[in-house]
């Protein structure tokens, strides 16, 4: 098991090289002249060429690598082109919003989803298991903002429970802190959930035709038992595998979901610096966000091992 | 000791005792029935029709003993061992008869009442030793959540009663070995294992559906003389399912054989083998092997296959098959007949003065 999870480590690591490349890439395949961009339309040739050389965008590509790769190595990302200030500190800044509603969303997705996969799969075919499925239908057709819309229509506007857009920081109190988490969280989650319930319910349907469930029942196991602890588990690959890229789409879209809520989290940062080519920007975001799916990954793999005892090495 | 009652169907019905328990033990110095089936219909409402997986089926079993019942696969012996344990899945569905145990009539109760009885006062051990365990959970956590549910055992005495059953049943090291997978265990000794667990909470019956058809011949005997020992030792009527009647010679008391989801002839296990008088049972004991006997120098099966339960033909569903087939065969269906003390038949032919000629 130990010698499992070693391997698995070590495998990532070229994975996350491949990620470097390419986000350092991101700078030399997009069109347009860098130095061009960030000097403005009214440049004098001799301040593009300034802002070149400031940039280190005249040497080869090789060693622009080189010396990127080095700074990343000691957890620099370089500067913003325009205000000056440190990526590094630009994300941190904007990275607790983000994560807050991924986890948070994450959370509603996994804990509604999942149960209410399980339920459609053991009432299959009837009222309840239709109900079910129409939701998870909705949430997957639907796009995200649309959905963020009407909840927060509802919950926001309507009922007033909830504060429709900004943000509280923990440092707030944590109800405060909550209480603007929710909404988007919800929306943000919808589409997770949704797939999650599918996958479940296909997933457990299967799974409850197995011998070994006839035998849980036969020795007179409470249904709940029979479900969650005997079917689920047998379930639950599917759903892991589900989860993991379900968390990368999650991710995706929360740029939508911080504009439509008005939070200042790290998708706001991507647009605005995608709007102004500040590539270090775009690079770290990239970069994190990469980090952070190739650590999604690993993590369903630890799983496997650990929710089904045959896939150990 | 045999009574001879009146069926619902006016069939006769030899069964070793009254219905319903009515004379004790003490009367007839037998040991008291603890299950009875009267009359029992499980039937499947399906596209292609009904089909009567079980017909009509009576027998029952006493404290402590062992019985058998036999079949060729798709004669309705696990229907009717599934409709015992109320789990028999839509479309199927018990659809008459009484299921006698404890003084209640078992096809009537709840399914939380069901789930009180089933694992607990009856348990059941299943065919298939590859897919009846989970494959996902610890052979201790299949051993000891029935106690922990039936007898409200903790964890940690449900562990150590399980440790002293996987012993009983032979598998060495268990204290180690139940933190193991069932992947980890070979057929036979998963099969053990399925029986620790049956045996676990000291249910009164066991229903054992063919328990060691999946095994290879030489662990077959081991875990029928594994089973056996623990149900005389514990007291558990067992009730053997099997498609094998050399299998179950050694052990049971007394042989009820099914085809087409009904009784076609009950008697004990002496005379069923040394004087078969239903010529299905005359088959069956023809293309099967002995386990006690030496080797037979030729098997013959019986021809033809089991008939479609969707659309039995009229008379007699064997007759299709039957060498011995006379003209009312084809028009009546036989009813159950004695062809001897504790021994009867549903056979035309075997009814009749002459008897089956041989
Ligand atoms: N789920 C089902 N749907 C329709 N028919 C079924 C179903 N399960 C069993 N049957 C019918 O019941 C008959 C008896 O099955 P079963 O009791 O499993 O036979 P045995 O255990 O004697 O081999 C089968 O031949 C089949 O026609
Ligand atoms: S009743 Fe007729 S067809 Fe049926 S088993 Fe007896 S002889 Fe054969
Ligand atoms: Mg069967």
């Amino acid at each position: 098991m130990r010698r499992y999870i070693v391997r698995r480590v070590l495998a990532s690591i070229p994975v996350l090289a491949v990620v470097a490349i390419i986000t350092f890439g991101i700078l030399h395949l997009t069109p347009g002249d860098p130095a061009e961009v960030i000097a403005g339309p009214d440049a004098r040739p001799e301040d593009v060429e300034a802002i070149r050389t400031r940039l280190g965008l005249d040497r080869p590509a090789i060693v622009q690598f080189g010396n990127w790769i080095g700074s990343l190595a000691q957890g620099d990302l370089g500067v913003s082109a325009f205000s000056g200030q440190r990526v590094t500190s630009l994300i941190a800044e904007r990275i607790g919003p983000t994560v807050s509603i991924a986890v948070l969303a994450a959370v509603f997705a996994i804990s509604l989803g999942i149960p209410l996969g399980v339920l459609a799969a053991w009432k299959a075919n009837t009222w309840i298991d239709r109900t079910v499925m129409l939701f998870a239908v909705l949430g997957l057709s639907l796009p995200a903002f649309l959905l963020g819309f009407v909840i927060m229509w509802i919950l926001g506007i309507k009922f007033q429970l909830l504060p429709v857009a900004g943000y509280a920081r923990l440092s707030e109190g944590f109800g405060e802190y909550l209480k603007y988490l929710v909404l988007p969280s919800l929306t943000a989650s919808l589409t997770l959930m949704a797939l999650i319930t599918r996958m479940t319910r296909a997933s457990t349907l299967e799974v409850l035709r197995e011998d070994y469930i006839r035998t849980a029942r036969a020795k007179g196991l409470q249904e709940r038992l029979v479900l969650f602890r005997h079917a689920l588990r047998n379930a639950a690959l599917p759903i892991l595998t589900v989860v993991g890229f379900g968390l990368a789409f999650l991710v995706s879209g929360l740029v939508i979901v911080e504009s439509v809520f008005a939070v200042p989290g790290m998708g706001r940062l991507l647009v605005d610096a995608i709007r102004q080519r500040d590539y270090s920007i775009i690079q770290g975001v990239v970069l994190t966000v990469s980090v952070f799916y190739v650590l999604v990954n690993l993590t369903v793999d630890l799983l496997y091992s650990y929710v089904d005892p045959r896939v150990r090495y | 000791m045999v009574g001879i009652t009146l069926g619902e169907d006016h069939s006769i019905r030899a069964v070793t005792q009254a219905p319903s328990g009515n004379s004790t033990a003490a009367e007839n110095g037998q040991r008291p029935v603890v299950l009875e089936l009267d009359g029992l219909r499980a039937h499947f409402a399906t596209p292609q029709g009904i089909v009567k997986a079980v017909d009509g089926v009576n027998w029952d079993v006493r404290e402590g003993e062992t019985v058998a019942l036999v079949g060729e696969s798709g004669s309705g012996k696990s229907v009717t061992a599934l409709g015992i344990m109320g789990l028999i899945s839509p479309p199927g569905k018990i659809t008459g008869g009484r299921i006698l145990f404890g003084g209640r009539d078992l096809a009537q109760l709840s399914q939380e009442e069901m789930r009180n009885i089933r694992g607990h006062q009856i348990a059941m051990v299943f065919q298939e030793p590859m897919t009846s365990l989970n494959p996902v959970l610890t052979v201790r956590r299949q051993m000891t959540e029935g106690m922990e549910v039936h007898l409200k055992m903790r964890p940690k005495e449900a562990s150590e009663r399980a440790i002293e059953l996987l012993t009983l049943v032979g598998i060495p090291d268990a204290k180690r070995r139940m933190h193991e997978y069932p992947h980890h265990f070979s057929g036979g000794m998963r099969q053990r294992v399925m029986i620790a667990q049956a045996l676990s909470c000291n249910p009164k019956v066991i229903l054992a559906d063919e328990p060691t058809t999946a095994l290879d011949v030489t662990i077959q005997a081991q875990v029928l003389e594994v089973m056996e020992g623990l149900a005389h030792r514990f007291n558990t009527a067992t009730v053997i399912i099997t498609h094998n009647l050399g299998v179950v010679a050694r052990y049971a008391r007394r042989v009820n054989v099914m085809y087409a989801g009904r009784l076609v002839e009950t008697g004990n296990a002496r005379d069923i083998y040394t004087n078969p008088q239903h010529p299905y049972t005359y088959g069956l004991l023809q293309s099967v092997p002995r386990l006690n006997e030496p080797r037979k120098t030729s098997l013959i099966p019986i021809e033809g296959s089991p008939p479609d339960l969707a659309r039995l033909p009229q008379g007699c569903a064997f007759r299709p098959r039957c060498r011995f087939a006379v003209e009312r065969c084809g028009q009546e269906t036989p009813l159950m007949a004695l062809v001897g003390p504790a021994h009867a038949a549903a056979c035309w032919v075997a009814a009749s003065p002459g008897g089956l000629p041989k």
